[in-house]
């Protein structure tokens, strides 16, 4: 059954939070995750006709935050990483209440997560963290399933190797 | 990683079909390699990575929600009343223009690095030309509060220049300190902040600033080859946004704010002065 078209003004707006935290877990620097919502709208809007009634507006969005970043990433050749600190080990203690080798351990996985190569670190970003599909991850990240898969694989592998996994 | 072992992955993931599952946990049961790898990827999907970034997320910046709302509220009031001319609310102006510069150094690097690269020198002026009005169609982004909630030091902004080679380029106008361009300081406007943008393998420098009151004026440079076809300013304007742009011995200039456009003008020249006295 074909579904009714969307309104792109308010998906948009709903969506903006996961556009935040997936520009925030992506870039590592607040800056560069604000610098990434703004583009990441402001193309949203330009390329609204393109956008298919019936697709999912939550990977399609995704597909351009991503492919922004790839981009910049790639004119830069580097970017920041810092993300986990003090404070998200605090917070993520308080709000878990995992006990404390929990904590430690899940404080080396999300160090581990960012000191990633970049396609790997955004393979298990989608699939492990914003609960997107193989099938989704891929056209996010415009590659076969396959690869999405062997990335996924590689990145999980490493953060066994250097966690207490 | 071979065949099997992409197949636990993605049984732990429920990618899988009832019978590639039941497969996949046969072989599980069956490898002891395999079965280590399903308990460590159940250990690490129980420690719920989603949750723990959830918790670590920051709120977004409420400017930046504001910004991205008007944004947003905007198209939508375009689609609605094409033929007519959008309201001039002041908080509507003032985000219009505001953002303006920002997206302005994204297409600039957008048309600068790839659009005219390749183009023969006559092209170039028309090619600009168009670029610089593709500039003043967007009407985005950033709030006065989004460049103040951002500022960076011009020590920072100094590093920033001398890391992505733009030295050369800035030199004859800010020397050492893009906090000192005399011409915008007269002006009332001062250094607010600096970043790099770009568009595959072009870096674009943009510099913000900011006078008391009103909007934020722009001021960006990114390396250019090919011929200086443009050393003469030209100028453009649409919807109360104004830029001035040339080229100077390899590198692209654009200033662009919400001053009037002869303004913008006169500090440009003032700007392009000062490097025509040491070039």
């Amino acid at each position: 059954m074909q579904q009714p078209p969307i309104d792109i003004s308010v998906a948009l707006t709903d969506l903006l939070p996961k556009v935040w935290g997936f520009a925030w877990r992506l870039t590592c620097d607040k800056r560069d995750a604000e610098d990434l919502v703004q583009r990441t709208c402001v193309r949203v809007l330009e390329k609204q006709q393109q956008f298919r009634d019936g697709s999912s507006f939550h990977s399609w969005v995704f597909t351009i935050t991503h492919s922004i970043w790839k981009n910049e990433i790639r004119s830069r050749q580097t970017r920041p990483v810092s993300l986990v600190d003090e404070t998200t080990t605090e917070n993520v203690e308080d709000v878990s209440q995992a006990n404390a080798e929990q904590k430690i351990q899940l404080m080396q996985i999300l160090q581990c997560i960012e000191a990633l190569p970049e396609d790997q670190r955004a393979a298990i970003l989608l699939v492990a963290v914003e609960g997107f599909s193989y099938k989704e991850s891929a056209k996010i990240l415009d590659i076969p399933i396959g690869t999405v898969m062997s990335r996924l694989a590689r990145a999980r592998q490493r953060i066994c190797e250097r966690t207490t996994l | 990683m071979n065949d099997e072992e992409l197949l636990i992955h993605a049984w732990i993931d429920g990618e899988l079909a009832p019978e590639k599952a039941l497969q996949a946990a046969m072989l599980a049961a069956a490898k002891p390699e395999l079965q280590l790898l399903s308990e460590q990827l159940l250990q690490l999907q129980k420690l719920n990575l989603a949750e723990a970034y959830q918790q670590s997320t920051p709120e977004m910046p409420t400017a930046l929600q504001a910004s991205l709302q008007k944004t947003i509220l905007q198209n939508e009031g375009a689609k609605s009343e094409p033929s007519e001319e959008p309201v001039q609310t002041e908080a509507a102006a003032a985000n219009r223009v505001a953002t303006f510069a920002k997206v302005a150094a994204v297409v600039l690097s957008i048309g600068l690095g790839y659009g005219l690269a390749n183009l023969p020198p006559a092209e170039h002026e028309s090619a600009l030309a168009t670029w610089s009005d593709t500039v003043l169609t967007y009407q985005h982004l950033y709030l006065r509060e989004t460049v103040t909630d951002t500022a960076t030091s011009a020590q920072q902004a100094t590093m920033l220049i001398e890391n992505n080679g733009l030295t050369q380029a800035l030199v004859s106008i800010i020397g050492k300190d893009v906090s000192a361009i005399s011409p915008l300081n007269e002006k009332g406007y001062n250094f607010s902040r600096a970043q790099i943008l770009g568009y595959k393998n072009s870096k674009l420098l943009q510099m913000v600033y900011l006078a008391d009151e009103g909007l934020p004026l722009a001021f960006c440079v990114m390396p250019l080859s090919g011929e200086d076809t443009l050393a003469k300013i030209s100028t453009n304007s649409a919807k109360g946004v104004n830029a001035s742009y040339w080229r100077h011995a390899g590198f692209a200039y654009v200033l662009v704010g919400s001053l009037p456009g002869d303004e913008i003008d006169v500090l440009a020249q003032s700007l392009q002065r000062t490097q025509g006295s040491q070039g």
